[in-house]
């Protein structure tokens, strides 16, 4: 385990709504090894972006409360706000989805990208903003030098997000975490950015933990996918065998749901209802009023994730047995 | 038979850039586009941001008014009505937005909404009046009682059906649905997907679907147009031109369209290069800037729209009758990607 990149145990969060604490986030655990892609997929209110935010402990304090083991390249983080200050932007980095309001409009953009390197690794700002010049052409960015010195506004969304990836991995950080770099992006860019996403990490073996709703771009360049559903992982596993053999019924739902541009759709296929809100979860497991397979069981326990074929787990009493 | 016919299309936006009063541009949003919409059906207009898309969304329900071209609804010329007669017209063709949380009054109630097109255009009066909202909720799958309720006290998806029903007060023959579930999640953006494709099936009512989304168009759309930088480059039966695109670019956008299977993972396609910006759209063939195959000749002149099969048309030399000789060389390479009938 300690040779993982990244290796969460246990992560419970949770918010205070109108005088009780509701779990967002529920005993999640995974590990991410060096030069792998996680991809955590889920819809909206899944919890998905919460489990990151909650690694990086970027949630407000006050209404928050986060529980459980975070390991960053063998070392347990204490949450410590001094702490996280000094790993995040070195040792983890994050990109988000709409990077004009992830950049300063005001700050060249080469001295956003040397910012991290003057911070943490303490060069002085000539040498920085070369070396920012450097990582700005490694994503990509044409004449990277007179680039440097413009503004986010004059560049592309694309061109935007680049400049993001080039900043976040300044300092080579183990782990990476992108948060759906894509879901704002045209198709023919988006295919750029995960092309090159997919380069960088192999090249720095870093861990990359993405964030997606999108099942294309799972199947595009994740190893390892983990299916969150109202807050917990339902299924995890290797990413062609949630495709091909799907254990858990949501995922097998979601799976038939999308929309498919290389073959004809005979009819529509929908999962019934739709995601419970955070204050009104069902007991037990949180997919069954939605569920085509569901029992009495299902309605009164919470199934656990259980192993079913080597690397392959779901948490379901009628497909994997949910034993807990 | 057709409800709606576009041709040749123009509309360009006059604006200025830069500091102090700026240098007037224009910016040629949509240049020369013509298609037809049967009706009944389902058809489809994609593309990338910025091609023109949702301003011919906008046009073809005057809008904002074309520069050039015709627009006919049912055989009807919109540029010749008088405003009573457009206003007489609106009822026949409504329109989806994106956004259902923004094209709905926050502090008017869904039944309120719903029942002022009724009122407006004389559809019923008194009671029947909120009989048929309360048919029309549930037709797209809400309660009745959600007439009482305001647009916050929904989630996205119901809103989106709200918006839907909202557009049918009217019984229109064509609705026009710009990014009608890109908000939405998988799940629910089939649950919507699949009922606007009852409604299409039960009452004739034809769709111009504007969507970024291949696999969207693909599931709801029979025919569809592919536009780049204001221009149609690609028309026809939708699961044809996808897999056997004629123009490099409807070829690109299918390749860097993410695929939910694993097993057909394949490099990444990159087209190089990005969209460049509608204000000052290359010379010759717009795409020729990203095109692998491009030639000195796409580079100069505007390819013309031919059709090479009856019921599909494509923009580019390659596949002009006239150009063989010049593109001879080019179509050996282009072969493999490509798909030729001749």
């Amino acid at each position: 385990m300690s040779d993982a990149a990244l290796s969460v145990k246990n992560l419970t969060t949770s918010f205070y709504i109108n005088g009780e604490w509701h779990p967002a986030v529920r005993n999640l655990s995974f590990d991410l090894a060096r030069d792998e892609t996680l991809a955590i997929v889920g819809e909206s209110g899944s919890g998905k972006s919460v489990t990151v935010m909650s690694i990086m402990r970027l949630l407000a304090e006050t209404g928050s409360r986060i529980e459980g083991e975070v390991m960053l390249d063998g070392n347990v983080l204490t949450g410590d706000a001094d702490e996280m200050q000094r790993l995040r932007g070195d040792r983890m980095a994050m990109i988000f989805q709409e990077p004009m309001t992830a950049l300063n409009p005001v700050l060249q953009v080469g001295f956003q990208v040397a910012e991290p390197l003057m911070q943490h690794r303490g060069m002085p700002k000539a040498e920085a903003m070369a070396e920012a010049v450097r990582l700005l052409e490694q994503v990509g960015i044409p004449s990277a030098k007179s680039r440097a010195l413009e503004y986010p506004h004059q560049f592309s969304g694309g061109m935007r997000q680049r400049v993001m990836i080039a900043m976040a991995l300044a300092c080579e950080p183990t782990v990476l975490f992108a948060d759906e770099p894509t879901t704002a992006l045209d198709v023919t860019i988006q295919a750029q950015v995960l092309g090159l996403l997919e380069d960088l990490r192999h090249q720095k073996g870093m861990g990359l933990l993405l964030i997606t709703h999108s099942m294309g771009v799972v199947a595009a360049i994740a190893d390892r996918v983990a299916v969150m559903y109202a807050g917990a992982i339902v299924e995890t596993g290797p990413v062609d065998k949630i495709f091909a053999q799907p254990i858990h019924p949501y995922t097998e739902g979601l799976l038939k749901s999308i929309p498919r541009p290389d073959r004809d759709a005979s009819e529509i296929y929908s999962i019934p209802g739709s995601v419970p809100a955070l204050d009104k979860m069902p007991k037990g497991c949180r997919f069954a009023p939605r569920c085509p397979l569901s029992t009495e069981r299902c309605l009164n326990d919470d199934p656990s994730l259980e192993m079913v074929t080597d690397g392959h787990s779901a948490a379901c009493w009628v497909r994997a047995g949910g034993a807990s | 038979m057709s409800i709606l016919t576009v041709t040749n299309l123009v509309k360009h936006f006059h604006t200025r850039v830069g500091a102090f009063g700026g240098k007037p541009v224009t910016i040629r949003a949509v240049d020369g586009v013509s298609f037809h919409v049967d009706a009944g059906e389902a058809f489809g207009v994609v593309g990338e941001s910025g091609c023109g898309k949702s301003t011919v969304g906008r046009a073809v329900l005057h809008l904002i008014e074309p520069d050039e071209g015709m627009i006919e609804l049912d055989g009807t010329d919109l540029a010749d009505l008088r405003p009573s007669e457009m206003r007489a017209l609106r009822p026949r063709m409504q329109m989806i937005f994106q956004d259902p949380y923004s094209s709905l009054n926050p502090k008017q109630t869904i039944g309120a909404a719903l029942s002022e097109p009724i009122r407006v255009h004389g559809k019923a009066s008194g009671d029947a009046v909120m009989q048929k909202v309360k048919t029309l909720l549930e037709e797209v799958g809400l309660p009745a009682a959600a007439a009482d309720r305001y647009p916050h006290e929904f989630s996205g998806g119901q809103r989106q059906r709200i918006a839907i029903a909202r557009a049918l007060t009217l019984d229109p023959d064509l609705i026009v649905a710009d990014e009608a579930v890109s908000a939405l999640d998988v799940s629910i953006q089939a649950q919507v997907l699949k009922l606007m494709k009852e409604l299409m099936e039960r009452r004739g009512v034809a769709f111009l679907f504007i969507s970024h989304d291949l696999g969207v168009v693909r599931t709801f759309c029979k025919r569809l147009a592919v536009m780049y930088l204001g221009r149609v480059v690609e028309s026809g039966p939708v699961g044809t031109v996808f897999d056997k695109p004629l123009h490099p670019y409807t070829h690109s956008l299918r390749a860097a369209s993410p695929i939910p299977d694993p097993s057909a993972r394949k490099a990444l396609a990159r087209l190089s290069g990005e969209i460049p910006s509608a204000a000052s759209p290359p010379s010759g063939c717009h795409f020729h800037t990203r095109c692998p195959y491009a030639t000195e000749l796409c580079r100069t002149q505007t390819p013309k729209t031919v059709e090479p099969v009856s019921g599909r048309t494509v923009a580019c030399h390659l596949h002009d009758p006239d150009q063989t000789d010049a593109m001879l060389a080019t179509k050996q390479n282009a072969i493999q990607e490509l798909f030729f009938y001749d």
